[in-house]
């Protein structure tokens, strides 16, 4: 029992201390932040792999090593690799999804054994039931995986993504409840957005429809009495639309032509690049603000005759993924 | 919530799912106390390994306890022993051995070191809890609405208002308990009483604000 279940029936005084931190309570973050770099970036402070990975930012490591993945590294995922080299594999990338060996088939290095913690289920209703002892450290590490079909969508489109949960967890054949949690990136809290259960092989499948921005996903494996498993996670990316329309496809030299410019959902406030196309290379020719019904237009430049080739170009942000679109106007003399 | 989920086509469904799976979906935040404490149990082994997001995971989520913590126990310089705290907790973070539970008791007691000696260098008791009582006696200057003064729209300064007006150690024991999620033994492991004493201050202190409160939403509703 912990001390504060007495306070059940003062739950508002709970909530309203226990709330999420207020801006004023976290102003210090850029120079706590400062304080663990310097303590982090001395001589002597282990740096492993896995710091390289997780320098990148956990999302965009996990996301981008998907999509980027060597053949080897596809192979450890799938637990495929010869035993030492998955066990190498694992160590560096364990965070992300990499399983250990099988463990019923071979046995762990005593160099590269994880540090075995008690596999002894907790009772419910203590607090062991949610503390770290209540499972095993492979457990642990080895996690669910996640595994997204694709990770990058139109927004609106009606395409749908599958998201599978890796037969990592298929290890242990009892009941299971697998939530898939998503939040948009950057946010701190999750949201269940599908229950289901594990099938035969350990696996689940969810499929996602109606993205509309970015999400990050990842796996709840809950079994009774044990603290539920978290897979790594996965970045979706939802792409807006962009479609460009010159007012004229051909004007005479030094008309006047403007590119419009409408984005879907309209991504009012934010800034479009209009490039142009010249001896192979993109070179910024015009800007403007995207308005509150997605539109933007920039005047192009008609004095020189022959065929312009433009591109716009919305950056990536947190929201939503980078999306161009092309358009030309011949220019006459 | 963008991006909701839907069942998977017959087809795929077939295949993946065994009979008679389910997939349903829902909405709605995730009150799974269990799921954020393996996440920060994740955020504290990324921030041993110099993770930086984890790092800050870790700070976002006790910055805002530990200020809180500290507001009851002390009152003028609680930014200043919150930056120590973290100064120490980053400087011993890669010898800390435990789970996000003791990293909680660890930091607390950190911070409560951390307030003694300051209050030991200026030569006064640990106790001064005046701006916060200030703060409650003197609210009929700008009464706050009924609706902040019923439990649920307790705001999170008032119920810090209401914590400390306890007798001191009943205020730390309350703080540590519901603020910090401690238990009555680690509680009593950082205050040096014993876990019973910890108990005996908890359900003092309980009742005393259940009849703090009583006598608010009583006057609001008046």
């Amino acid at each position: 029992m912990t001390a504060s279940e007495p306070v059940d029936d003062l739950s508002g005084l709970r909530r309203a201390l226990t709330a999420p931190g207020t801006p004023e309570e976290l102003r210090a973050e850029a120079a706590v932040l400062a304080a663990y770099r310097g303590v982090t970036s001395r001589p002597g402070h282990g740096r492993t792999g896995l710091r390289l990975v997780s320098g990148l930012g956990m999302t965009a490591a996990a996301s981008s090593l998907v999509l980027s993945m060597t053949a080897v590294t596809a192979a450890a995922y799938t637990a495929n690799l010869p035993h030492a080299v998955q066990h190498a594999a694992h160590r560096l990338f364990h965070r992300i999804g990499v399983p250990a060996p099988e463990r019923s088939h071979h046995a762990a290095p005593a160099d590269l054994a994880a540090p075995q913690e008690s596999a002894e289920p907790a009772h419910a209703g203590t607090r062991q039931a949610t503390s770290t002892s209540g499972l095993p450290a492979e457990a642990r590490r080895d996690g669910p995986l996640i595994r997204p079909a694709r990770t990058l969508l139109r927004v609106g489109d009606p395409d749908r993504i599958g998201l599978t949960l890796g037969a990592a967890a298929s290890r242990d054949r009892r009941p299971a409840r697998v939530t898939l949690l998503a939040r948009t990136p950057g946010a701190l809290s999750w949201s269940a957005v599908a229950q289901t259960s594990l099938d035969s092989r350990g696996t689940a499948t969810v499929t996602l429809s109606r993205v509309e921005h970015n999400l990050e996903l990842r796996w709840s494996v809950a079994r009774p009495q044990l603290r539920p498993l978290l897979s790594s996670i996965a970045l979706v990316r939802a792409q807006p639309s962009l479609a460009l329309s010159p007012t004229r496809a051909s004007a005479a030299r030094g008309s006047t032509v403007t590119l419009s410019a409408l984005t879907a959902p309209a991504q009012h406030g934010r800034v479009l690049t209009l490039q142009e196309l010249a001896a192979g290379r993109w070179r910024d020719v015009g800007s403007a603000v995207v308005d509150h019904l997605g539109h933007a237009s920039i005047p192009l430049d008609t004095r020189q005759p022959g065929r312009h080739v433009y591109r716009g170009l919305l950056p990536s942000d947190r929201l939503f993924a980078a999306v161009t679109a092309t358009a030309s106007v011949e220019v006459t003399s | 919530m963008n991006g909701l989920a839907a069942p998977a086509s017959d087809e795929a469904r077939t295949r993946e799912e065994p009979r008679g799976a389910t997939v349903r979906c829902l909405q709605g935040r995730v009150a799974n106390a269990e799921v954020h404490e393996v996440e920060l149990d994740e955020a504290l082994a990324g921030a041993r390994d110099g993770d930086e997001e984890s790092f800050l995971v870790l700070w976002r989520t006790y910055q805002p306890r530990l200020l809180r913590y500290l507001r009851v126990l002390s009152v003028t310089d609680v930014d200043d022993i919150a930056s120590e705290t973290w100064l120490q907790v980053v400087r011993d973070l890669k010898r800390f051995r435990g789970d996000s539970s003791s990293f909680a008791a660890w930091l607390f007691t950190i911070a409560r070191r951390r307030t003694v000696d300051a209050q030991r260098a200026r030569h006064r008791r640990p106790t001064v809890l005046v701006d916060l009582r200030e703060e409650f006696s003197h609210r009929g200057a700008h009464e706050p609405a009924a609706e902040e003064t019923a439990l649920d729209g307790l705001s999170t300064r008032s119920a810090l208002a209401i914590i400390a007006a306890l007798p001191v150690d009943q205020a730390e024991a309350v703080a540590l308990s519901v603020i910090g999620g401690l238990t009555a033994a680690e509680i009593a492991e950082i205050v040096g009483v014993s876990a019973g004493a910890v108990r005996v201050r908890i359900h003092r202190g309980l009742r005393r604000l259940q009849a703090s409160l009583d006598s608010r939403t009583e006057g609001a509703t008046a």
